[in-house]
């Protein structure tokens, strides 16, 4: 196993709207902080030598985008430049939805085969307070928040990292019987999924049924995008689930029908965070 | 020594102006009072849109097939993409080597430092009238392979498509 997830924190975001806010600019601004503040702590982790060669953050979202397609708020809203002072650079990556956070890591690592850490933050809050957003019958009620995680590279395998795209448009039955291939290579792996409402999930019970799986907590979060299968290792390492090393198998799928999966392992030294929400 | 090319110009017309369109536009649903005074404080711009989703994707797949038709080596393709997308977007967008990205000038700037060849195409192209932009289109491709042919193709396909007269600048590569 080469990806180690030395830590990784989830904070819910579920108040900070244009209104709470006093306007779309202010919420992002109170969104940027909670992103700097979030990534210093998950860098925490590692040595101040450690943290100078971390050189890239990709930020990712599934559902944040139309107030910077409209041009009411731009990247440098999230990272005013006051707050980025010893942060890496980061990028937006919003196009391939929940699997955002896999299309990144692919790219950074093909690009930087020998970096040591890569950090990535996932994205996702109702700013606009839509209603399509609150609940809606594809995957049922929403969960929002920021989630990041630091993966220690230990020696990077292609097949660490899967971006793909499912072929028919019947998304969430290929992306299971993907997940299943995956996890049927001996390798003893526990897989973290998305979380979806039960007449969703049944496609997982049935056809990855037999399989290590860490419980779908939907009804504790809602589907929170391409959170869900960090948050539910987030949930269960701030709970001391992870005594061992243990292998995991982070998968997101997004309604386009782009999947991602990350094979990474986890230890009682991996550090992990759950926050209040705000 | 690389240099960087730089091809820009603007959308004039629909980019297919003879091929039937189909009507593929979708907004989000709206619901009640707060859903449409949430859209509502998202400014409106009054530059035409001029091509549909598809159609901003097949444009950009005519561009990324002049890059493989041309024989130039590019590792690194980033494209600037707006959400929502109006659909899947088409496989060759998916490959390793390209990243889509909201701005993409970050990423740019790294590779431009690495010394790293790359191609990426930066463009404001209005699908959708909630969308800003300006109808622009800049592609910057940055190789030391003799990258002639591949200028050629690209500015002759943009104007095939409906763009202005494409204005190049070359600059070295400065680190």
């Amino acid at each position: 196993m080469s990806l180690y997830l030395k830590s990784a924190a989830f904070t819910p975001i579920e108040n900070i709207t244009f209104a709470t806010s006093g306007g779309l600019q202010e919420a992002f601004v109170r969104i940027g902080e909670i992103i700097s503040n979030q990534s210093s702590r998950v860098l925490e982790a590692i040595s101040s030598d450690a943290r100078a060669e971390v050189d890239r953050h990709f930020l990712c979202s599934t559902m944040i985008e139309l107030p910077f397609t409209a041009g009411a708020v731009s990247t440098g809203d999230l990272n005013p430049a006051e707050q980025q002072r010893g942060m890496p650079v980061t990028s937006f990556v919003n196009t391939y939805e929940c699997a955002s956070w896999g299309y990144s890591l692919r790219y950074y690592l093909r690009q930087n085969p020998t970096a040591r850490y890569v950090i990535v933050s996932i994205l996702d809050a109702n700013v606009l307070d839509l209603s399509f957003w609150q609940s809606n019958e594809n995957w049922g009620k929403s969960g929002f928040g920021l989630g990041t995680l630091l993966l220690e590279v230990e020696s990077f395998n292609r097949e660490d990292i899967t971006a793909g795209c499912a072929v028919t448009y019947n998304t969430t039955p290929e992306f299971a019987t993907i997940v299943r291939k995956m996890a049927s290579n001996g390798k003893d792996l526990t897989l973290s999924l998305p979380f979806f409402p039960e007449n969703i999930r049944q496609i997982f019970t049935r056809l990855l049924n037999g399989f290590k799986q860490l419980p779908d907590l939907h009804d504790r979060w809602g589907h929170c995008f391409g959170s869900d299968p960090w948050l539910n290792i987030i949930s269960h390492g701030v709970a001391g689930r992870f005594q061992e090393r243990e292998k995991l198998l982070a998968c997101s799928i997004a309604l386009n029908g782009y999947y991602c999966m990350a094979e990474v392992s986890v230890d009682q030294d991996s550090t992990f965070y759950l926050a209040e929400s705000v | 020594m690389s240099k960087v090319i730089e091809l820009s110009s603007r959308l004039l017309r629909n980019p297919y102006p003879q091929n039937p369109k189909l009507c593929a536009a979708q907004t989000l649903p709206l619901q009640g009072e707060s859903d449409f005074l949430a859209i509502s404080l998202l400014p409106v711009g009054n530059i035409p849109v001029l091509l549909s989703f598809s159609e901003h994707y097949q444009l950009l797949v005519e561009l990324l097939e002049c890059v493989d038709h041309s024989g130039v080596e590019i590792e690194t393709i980033l494209l600037r993409m707006q959400m929502p997308a109006g659909g899947r977007m088409p496989k060759l967008f998916l490959q390793e080597r390209v990243l889509m990205l909201q701005d993409v000038q970050t990423e740019e700037l790294i590779l431009h430092k690495a010394g790293k060849p790359y191609l990426v195409i930066e463009d404001t192209l209005v699908r959708h009238p909630l969308e800003s932009g300006r109808n622009n289109i800049c592609i910057r491709i940055c190789t030391t392979e003799d990258d002639g042919s591949l200028i050629a193709m690209i500015s002759e396909k943009l104007q095939n498509l409906g763009f202005d007269n494409v204005e190049q600048v070359a600059r070295e590569r400065s680190l």
